[in-house]
């Protein structure tokens, strides 16, 4: 029996529509060991920035949602106010290279390596000081992100040093 | 009216002068402008503008953030792809003298605030330096005041608004901007 055409487009567009899926990821459907998810801080590749902070391997920019800076701009956490529920912050990392193009001296972002977040949420967090941490590494040969096998809590343990700054270790930075 | 009121009344005015003149002493940023170049005016609400990338060396940190049009223009490939910036884009560079992060002392974390260095697309207004204009201005944290940048800065900058066009000339292929727009 002969093949009918529109089996054989069917199936070629099946074919390319599965490739098509496949090459892009969608990362927001993540969550990390402990199940916070990527999708609780969509749109942070939008978000203004906090600061900004680098090593010798990495070159780091602090951003946060509308929340969490007009919670700043009041004087939170200098003023000794927590943070509102939904604030959210995010530390996004990249490799740094040096510049060949700049006149000078300078390091600038060479590959993306990792996204740390943060979130405010009492009622889901309550052994952090309502803090929920996430960090999702990012593989820049094949594109995809994905959730470090590290326990959340490691985030609240360490930024226990900043507890009287309500665990937020960076200032908001004058500009 | 008693002369001791009338004192009275001398005193409490000349203090809430005095006050008055405290209070207004705070500068407005944005009545600046760069002789005979661009106002600080233009590039109002920079502050709050996205990220495009951060860069550092020994001296200076500094974080490059865009407007909205320049952002999306970015995000749809622009320089990359051959396309130039559209007319309407703005840019800054924040600079901040670097500092050590008190609780990871492997981490420099930027300090006082150094200088702000702007870019606008006018194809109109800037025809001589590929359409873009330029704007340095130097903040001054003893006084908490900026300033236009002079001759004397590093880099010099002149009374007009190409003072950055000479340099970015090494990427006129990428509409003359250095910085790409950073993946996250």
């Amino acid at each position: 029996m002969k093949t009918p055409m529109i089996a054989i487009v069917a199936t070629v567009l099946l074919v390319l529509g599965g490739t098509a899926i496949s090459a892009q990821q969608d990362k927001y459907t993540l969550k990390t060991p402990s199940g916070v998810a990527f999708s609780d801080f969509r749109g942070y590749e939008d978000w203004q920035v906090v600061s900004s902070a680098q090593t010798d391997e990495v070159l780091k920019v602090i951003v946060a949602n509308p929340t969490m800076i007009n919670a700043y701009k009041t004087g939170i956490p200098a003023n000794g106010k927590p943070f509102p529920e939904g604030s959210k912050i995010a530390k996004l990392q990249w490799k740094p290279k040096k510049s060949t193009e700049a006149p000078f001296a300078v390091n600038v972002p060479e590959t993306f390596t990792q996204a740390f977040f943060i979130e405010k949420n009492s009622k889901r967090f309550p052994k952090s000081a309502g803090w929920g941490y996430a960090l999702f590494n990012y593989d820049a040969k094949a594109d995809v992100f994905a959730a470090d096998a590290a326990p959340d809590d490691c985030g609240h343990t360490c930024h226990t040093a900043v507890k009287a700054k309500d665990y937020i270790f960076h200032p908001y930075q004058k500009r | 009216m008693t002369r001791k009121s009338l004192r009275t009344i001398a005193i409490v005015a000349a203090v809430l002068a005095t006050l008055g003149s405290t209070a207004l002493s705070a500068q407005d940023r944005y009545t600046l402008k760069v002789p005979n170049g661009l106002a600080f005016s233009e590039f109002r609400g920079y502050e709050g503008w996205q990220t495009v990338a951060i860069s550092q060396n020994e001296k200076l940190v500094s974080v490059i953030v865009a407007n909205p049009v320049m952002i999306n223009a970015y995000q749809a490939g622009v320089p990359g792809n051959g396309k130039p910036f559209p007319d309407g884009a703005k840019m800054a560079k924040i600079h901040w003298d670097p500092k050590k992060n008190q609780y990871f002392p492997d981490t420099t974390v930027p300090g006082a605030l150094h200088d702000v260095d702007f870019m606008v697309k006018d194809s109109k207004r800037f025809p001589d330096s590929a359409g873009w204009g330029y704007a340095f201005f130097r903040y001054e944290a003893a006084s908490d005041t900026f300033r236009p940048a002079t001759v004397a800065d590093n880099p010099p900058q002149a009374n007009d608004a190409k003072c950055g066009f000479a340099c970015h000339t090494i990427v006129k292929t990428k509409d003359y901007v250095f910085t790409d727009y950073a993946k996250r």
